[in-house]
């Protein structure tokens, strides 16, 4: 009975993409429209493209610049905020400024980072780190700032050192919060590593797709499309997986309630 | 408006991981019209399972619920209801007055009389004036009346109440106790009512149903002979009171009269 | 809040000065000496008084309003049309379970992308225009609306509806009377992020897409060497975005007025 309902709630959710996909494979099959090629075909491109060394010249440097201004953002938020969260007259005084620049729209800034830096790697990695910190940064002033009082008011009694008050209650307390901070910048970093590659020169998946489209290779241009769809999904999923191992505690506690 | 209802025979079952729970089995009872009937039992024994069939909510597996005569198929016309929770009852985002209008809206009334309707029953819960107000504006007990007024204004053939007293305190506990006896005595509607309060059955009801047992059946029907008006401080200090209190007591834990 | 110490001692003039106007001080100050002197003032950074005097001056030209109003039209045709489409669909799914569990993993899919991974196709099927914006808004904001739609409308409470049924309330009535007010705080919050993401797309849209408005104006700025023009742009923006968030606040508290109690 148990494995029965289980491949139903399974089936109920899956047909919907499978029947999608089939729709389009079969409306675009026949498709003379240049710009809707038959699926099959773009899949046929896909495959030759990019499980190919062309994965290594495209793909690879998109997640390395995406990877290591992630890291940077993800390191500098943490730390600053942290101390920041934790005092009251810098968090006065950092927090507006930070919510301004966090309101300017985050590939609206590459411009800047192209007249700063011109258009190679170190443009994209400023602009990465940067634009992905202020969601970062924000959320964990917040979550430190935010710590239950009661909480706080119990570890006094410990006699802790504020460094072990600040690293080892107030952050792991503020985890969940500092989290959907974390979530938020991996999405901006995706979005600005593709657009620094819109706007920049060299090599990337955002390059090559809109090199593509310039060139009219509209096969190309849309395999381009897909595989980051399929990386912005994926690099969510794993994201999601790590947050629910990281989380698993809050998670409980708040089922209980 | 009193009605005439059967419970014949009921029986129900949930299917858990652990297999087939028998919860009911075989409760049969007669409610005389116009009358007051508490349900009481020990904790889990079913008895809120039993007013869900009754309200037509769940289908037992066996049996049925006659409303006069009619065996029901879903929530009968005419039902009202007080549940414990009033703060998911009542609607948060609309004012007292509309709150009791909204069940109002099926009758045959003009918005007059509706309006009059409404009037007459937050004055019989003694909340009169508060039409325009909103409910989390009131003390708790303050709202549970507004559920008693909203109860009241359709004028209902039944009146069903699942422990609508155990979230407030027990001085406003005291206070909608009387509440409902004037109410019994100015209307009339057969009422059942769930409650863990022993006392409170005994202080409320013309005709206590005990439920007992695993699976659950109607263990003894207590009459409480205790004649009406009733009242707080004379009624729970007389004899026959106590008496009928530590009967319906040791019935419910299952215990020895004559040990307690 | 600053307060001044009663104490015996004396606070610094700093301490009647608002906070947030210090940092925006000491921020301006801090990238003028980095625009002057050092490593970066030898790009074409422009320094923090260029900048703010061009956008005072922007400020008087009609031209910078067009690509304002172009950049705001083009978002609110977006957002309207993302309301129009989403919010009775997300009800309608948030109604069903089973069109809910059909839906889940289709729409979250397409949430989580970004419309920036489009426009190379946008911009060759409708051309860099303002429908290749409001397309991007559009394909932006339904998913996440209607996902939060359907949250609010199966968050209803069970306890509310059944007691509704109760009283013979029949299913029009239940939507009508619990369904959407306990829909509407949802619908709110995901007003509030589409709003904030059309503004955000139409900029975008116009950056790497050529759609008209403001995002255009950074690129043709930047790419024609103008940085002044280029910075006073982006902090434009920035005007823009924070006031449209209060603006977006200071409505939602209007809208669920029971929430505040």
């Amino acid at each position: 009975m148990k494995a029965y309902s289980k491949v139903l709630l399974i089936l109920t959710g899956a047909w919907l993409p499978v029947a999608l996909i089939i729709l389009w494979w079969n409306v675009s099959a026949d498709s003379s429209n240049p710009f809707f090629p038959p699926l099959s075909v773009i899949w046929q491109q896909f495959t030759t493209i990019w499980f190919s060394d062309q994965f290594v010249i495209n793909a690879v440097p998109s997640l390395r610049n995406l990877l290591i201004g992630y890291a940077i953002a993800v390191v500098v938020g943490l730390v600053l905020g942290a101390y920041i969260g934790a005092s009251r007259t810098l968090g006065s005084y950092i927090e507006p400024v930070a919510d301004f620049i966090r309101s300017i729209p985050p590939v609206a800034t590459v411009p800047i980072f192209i007249v700063i830096f011109g258009l190679g790697m170190q443009m994209r990695i400023a602009a990465i780190s940067v634009s992905a910190l202020f969601p970062i940064l924000l959320a964990t002033i917040q979550a430190v700032r935010s710590t239950d009082r009661v909480l706080l008011d119990t570890t006094k009694t410990m006699r802790l050192t504020p460094s072990q008050v600040l690293w080892r209650v107030r952050m792991p307390a503020g985890l969940p919060m500092i989290f959907s901070g974390l979530q938020l910048g991996l999405q901006v970093a995706f979005i600005v590593t593709i657009a620094s590659e819109y706007l920049g020169a060299g090599f990337g998946m955002g390059a090559f797709t809109l090199i593509a489209a310039d060139s009219f290779m509209i096969l190309d241009a849309w395999t381009g499309v897909i595989l980051m769809g399929l990386l912005g999904y994926g690099i969510n999923l794993i994201f999601d997986v790590v947050q629910r191992i990281m989380l698993s505690w809050y998670v409980g506690q708040k089922k209980l309630a | 408006m009193s009605t005439e209802i059967s419970i014949e025979n009921v029986s129900m079952s949930f299917a858990t991981p652990e297999g087939l729970k028998d919860v009911l089995d075989g409760v049969n009872y007669k409610v005389t019209p116009g009358h007051f009937v508490a349900i009481v039992g020990p904790s889990g024994v079913g008895k809120t399972t039993l007013l869900r069939i009754l309200t037509g909510l769940t289908k037992p597996v066996s049996g049925t619920i006659k409303i006069q005569d009619q065996e029901i198929s879903g929530p009968p016309e005419g039902l009202a209801v007080v549940l414990q929770d009033y703060t998911r009852s009542l609607m948060p985002w609309l004012t007292v007055e509309k709150n009791i209008a909204l069940p109002l809206r099926r009758s045959k009334l003009t918005k007059d009389e509706q309006r009059r309707r409404i009037s007459e029953s937050l004055l019989e819960v003694g909340l009169e004036g508060t039409e325009k107000s909103y409910p989390w504006q009131l003390s708790g007990g303050m709202q549970q009346r507004v559920a008693i007024a909203r109860a009241l204004a359709v004028r209902p053939g039944l009146l069903i109440m699942d422990e609508p007293f155990a979230s407030v305190d027990a001085q406003t506990r005291f206070d909608l106790e009387d509440l409902v006896l004037k109410v019994r005595s100015d209307f009339g509607i057969t009422t059942l009512m769930v409650t863990h309060d022993i006392d409170e059955a005994v202080y409320l009801s013309d005709e206590i149903v005990v439920l007992y047992g695993k699976p659950a059946r109607v263990r003894e029907v207590v009459t409480v002979d205790i004649p009406f008006p009733r009242s707080q401080i004379e009624t729970r200090n007389d004899h026959r009171f106590a008496e009928l209190r530590t009967h319906v007591y040791a019935l419910v834990r299952g215990v020895d009269e004559s040990s307690l | 809040m600053t307060t001044i110490s009663t104490e015996g001692s004396r606070k610094s003039v700093f301490a009647l000065i608002p906070p947030a106007v210090v940092s925006t001080l000491v921020s301006l100050a801090i990238w003028q000496l980095a625009a002057t002197v050092g490593p970066i003032s030898e790009s074409s950074i422009p320094t923090a008084t260029a900048t703010v005097a061009t956008l005072a001056a922007m400020m008087f030209e009609g031209e910078t309003y067009a690509l304002i109003g172009e950049t705001f039209v083009m978002a609110g045709i977006g957002f309207l049309l993302s309301v129009v489409i989403a919010v009775p669909a997300g009800f309608a799914i948030g109604l069903s379970r089973f069109a809910y569990r059909s839906t889940k993993f289709t729409f979250d899919f397409f949430k989580v992308i970004p419309p920036i991974v489009l426009i190379p196709i946008t911009i060759l099927v409708l051309g860099p225009s303002m429908q290749m914006g409001i397309f991007l808004i559009v394909f932006t904001n339904v998913f996440a609306l209607a996902i939060q739609t359907s949250y609010g409308v199966r968050d209803t409470d069970p306890v509310l509806l059944e007691t509704l049924r109760l009283y013979r309330l029949g299913l029009a009535k239940q939507i009508l009377y619990a369904r959407l007010p306990t829909a509407l705080p949802f619908i709110a919050v995901g007003l509030r992020l589409a709003a904030a993401a059309s503004l955000i797309v139409a900029v975008v849209a116009g950056l790497l897409g050529g759609a008209p408005g403001l995002g255009n104006a950074i690129l043709t700025s930047q790419s024609s060497g103008n940085s002044e023009r280029t910075f006073a742009i982006v902090l434009l923006l920035g005007v823009l975005g924070v006031a449209v968030s209060r603006a977006i606040q200071w409505s939602q508290a209007r809208i669920v007025f029971w929430e505040s109690r």
